[in-house]
């Protein structure tokens, strides 16, 4: 459960093997990019899923990725993988205007398994999308408040803020699961 | 590493939650998308705090422990926003607004704690800080919120009263914390050797009293560890050859320099304009920040270096709201929001209709529908967008589904705040204090069973607190996010 990419021994060869077959490097997108794309889209995907639901996390990295590529190359960034984590965030956010209480799990393609329990599923589902990202990071990608905050290009004070807003939620949703047993 | 933690049952709750969610995501092959990709000429590289300024705007107001260690400035009581004056050569001879922002994104009720701060007189930056905190109360929440740079909180002190320690070697620091006769204090710093024996030094002794070996005492007094919720950020975010960089201003909180070294390590005292200032940088930014009066000035770049953030800092001179205002306007026309709002982007059912207007501006609303391939397909929904002088200015995106009223938006025009947000068909009237908007400034769409409203500010206006009633008279909550909020608004002036 890590968001840290290891580098293949020649990546310029596993890319080239692996992404020729597609059409899009003929569509002038170059390796670099690719090996990027590559690198990154399994945990955006995983990321996009949280913030915005499995079922619209395809569309989101997608839309994403393509609206990057349509304005920059990704090797010209200092850290690309950084950089389509925030657009990633931002494209959520959009979405999240638009879906004011987020995804719930009935967005899920299968119903949940028995633990957690929905109603705390429910909770962290509903959580505002700031602090759904900062509680992914840290909690479930095991990364450090200043890591977080540099994934989501906020201040490390801010997540914590967000983790402290998301972890008071969930608690009181937890001592009521508790009482209620 | 790892900052979740095994006993944490809230932490574990989360990442439970988690992974139900990414189990159900079917990673797709390795294709990449296409769509016509096409790659503009390779260009230098523009900062991150330019292109990614949306994501920026919101948050910069969170993240700072302060002292209060005052500098000396001409009208400190008149500083109410700052911009770049002076623009250095370093920067290539120009810089240009692109983006501005105006928020409030403090904490509701942080109390202030007693701190006393400590510094060695060693030539290694500030890392030989070390730092007293002794808050009120030992409570739970503000334990997190006092927590270390790297995560969570610093340790509850035992019930034995002995000296608990908290060591994050990941990010250096070191906390220990106990109480006190009836005071709870804690001590941290990156040095554990320092930590530990400043601990033992003001165990059982009035803090302002000890001498920590090698070390100055170079504060005492109240902290405010976080901006309380009135404190204001004001953005402006910069375009220059050399790089993107944001200037801010935190008006209403005052920063020094103290306890900014406890959150980077790397931090350096410098000064600004003879001010006393810091500047330090982690693996994305480099800021430097220095107080002016009771507020604090930031710049902020993932672009620059430190020397050229310094000359920047040199130029940076306080504004009124006017030459803010003016400043921030221009950049609507600098600025690539895209080329047209977000209802674009979906299927209009309707033409734009104008919510709302004034001299210089215009809040326009649009019906649409969604795909049929959508999540949620054939669903009605409503956009709202504001525009000045016929430029798309901010992009409010689209509501879709049932939702309450939510928290109305803020936006800067020449004649003043034009503040928006959307409600439901229920909302009969939108009050402000002194002000009832109905009818006008709010409107409903026949086809959608919601609307938005829009309205100019008074300049005079600081604060306006915006209520939702229904026809019975009923009071409907605000809510953004699950979270149900008050409808405060801060004005710009």
């Amino acid at each position: 459960m890590s968001l840290v990419f290891v580098e293949p021994a020649h990546a310029g060869e596993v890319l080239l093997r692996s992404v020729q077959p597609f059409g899009c490097l003929l569509s002038g997108m170059d390796v670099d990019d690719a090996e990027i794309w590559l690198k990154c889209k399994d945990d955006l995907f995983r990321y996009a899923a949280v913030l915005v639901g499995p079922g619209d996390a395809e569309d989101v990295v997608s839309t994403v990725f393509l609206r990057v590529l349509d304005r920059r190359r990704l090797d010209d960034l200092e850290d690309a993988r950084r950089y389509l984590f925030r657009a990633v965030l931002n494209e959520c956010k959009t979405r999240g205007v638009r879906r004011r209480t987020g995804f719930g799990p009935a967005d899920l393609p299968v119903p949940p398994p028995p633990d957690p329990q929905p109603e705390i599923l429910d909770a962290v589902l509903a959580l505002p999308i700031g602090q759904r990202a900062a509680t992914f990071f840290v909690y479930w990608a095991d990364m450090s408040v200043a890591e977080a905050a540099r994934m989501m290009g906020i201040q490390p004070g801010t997540v914590k803020r967000y983790l402290h807003l998301a972890r008071n939620k969930l608690k009181g949703v937890l001592d009521e699961h508790v009482n209620a047993e | 590493m790892s900052m979740s933690m095994p006993n944490d049952e809230v932490a574990l709750a989360f990442r439970r939650a988690y992974q139900v969610v990414v189990d159900q995501v079917d990673l797709p092959s390795d294709q990449v998308p296409v769509q016509g990709l096409t790659h503009p000429p390779r260009r230098p590289r523009l900062g991150l705090v330019v292109a990614l300024s949306a994501a920026l705007l919101a948050v910069l107001a969170g993240g700072f422990l302060l002292i209060g260690d005052d500098a000396p400035l001409a009208q400190p009581d008149a500083v109410q926003r700052v911009a770049l004056v002076d623009v250095p050569a370093e920067l290539g001879g120009e810089a240009t607004v692109v983006n501005s922002d105006v928020s409030s994104n403090g904490f509701d009720a942080v109390p202030p704690v007693a701190m006393w701060h400590w510094e060695s007189e060693s030539d290694d930056g500030l890392r030989d800080s070390v730092i007293l905190l002794e808050p009120e109360s030992a409570d739970a929440d503000l334990s997190f919120l006092l927590g270390p740079t790297g995560d969570g909180s610093v340790p509850l002190p035992p019930a034995n009263g002995e000296i608990e320690s908290l060591t994050l070697p990941e990010t250096g620091w070191v906390a220990r914390s106990w109480v006190d006769g009836s005071d709870w204090r804690i001590a941290a710093g990156y040095d554990e050797t320092s930590v530990a024996e400043l601990a033992e030094l003001t165990r059982g002794e009035d803090p302002s009293a000890v001498a920590m070996p090698g070390f100055e005492l170079i504060y005492q007094g109240p902290q405010i560890i976080y901006p309380p919720a009135d404190a204001e950020l004001s953005e402006l975010f910069y375009s220059s050859p050399a790089g993107g960089f944001s200037v801010a201003l935190i008006r209403g909180w005052e920063w020094g320099t103290a306890l900014v070294a406890l959150r980077s390590p790397n931090a350096e005292r410098t000064d600004v304009n003879g001010a006393d200032a810091v500047i330090a940088g982690d693996s994305v930014n480099w800021w430097i920040a220095w107080d002016i009066g009771d507020s604090t000035a930031l710049i902020e770049s993932s672009d620059l270096e430190p020397d050229v953030l310094r000359a920047i800092a040199g130029g940076v001179q306080p504004v009124s709201v006017t030459q803010w205002e003016n400043m921030a306007t221009l950049s609507s026309t600098a600025t690539s929001i895209g080329n047209g709002p977000t209802a674009e982007s979906f299927n209009p059912v309707a033409q734009p209709i104008i919510v709302a207007s004034g001299d210089d501006w215009v809040v326009k609303s649009q019906a649409i529908i969604t795909d049929q391939d959508a999540a949620e397909p054939g669903q009605l929904g409503l956009c709202g967008w504001v525009e000045t002088d016929g430029t798309l200015q901010d992009d409010f995106g689209c509501s879709i589904g049932e939702f309450s009223p939510t928290y109305p938006s803020v936006v800067s025009t020449p004649s003043g705040s034009v503040v928006t947000g959307s409600v439901r068909s229920e909302v009969a009237e939108i009050r402000l204090v002194g002000t009832t908007l109905a009818g006008e400034n709010v409107v409903i769409d026949p086809r959608i069973p919601y609307g938005w409203f829009a309205v100019l500010i008074p300049r005079s206006t600081t604060i306006t607190e915006f209520t939702f009633w229904d026809q019975n008279g009923s009071q409907l909550p605000i809510v953004e996010g699950g979270d149900e909020m008050t409808g405060l608004v801060t004005n710009r002036d």
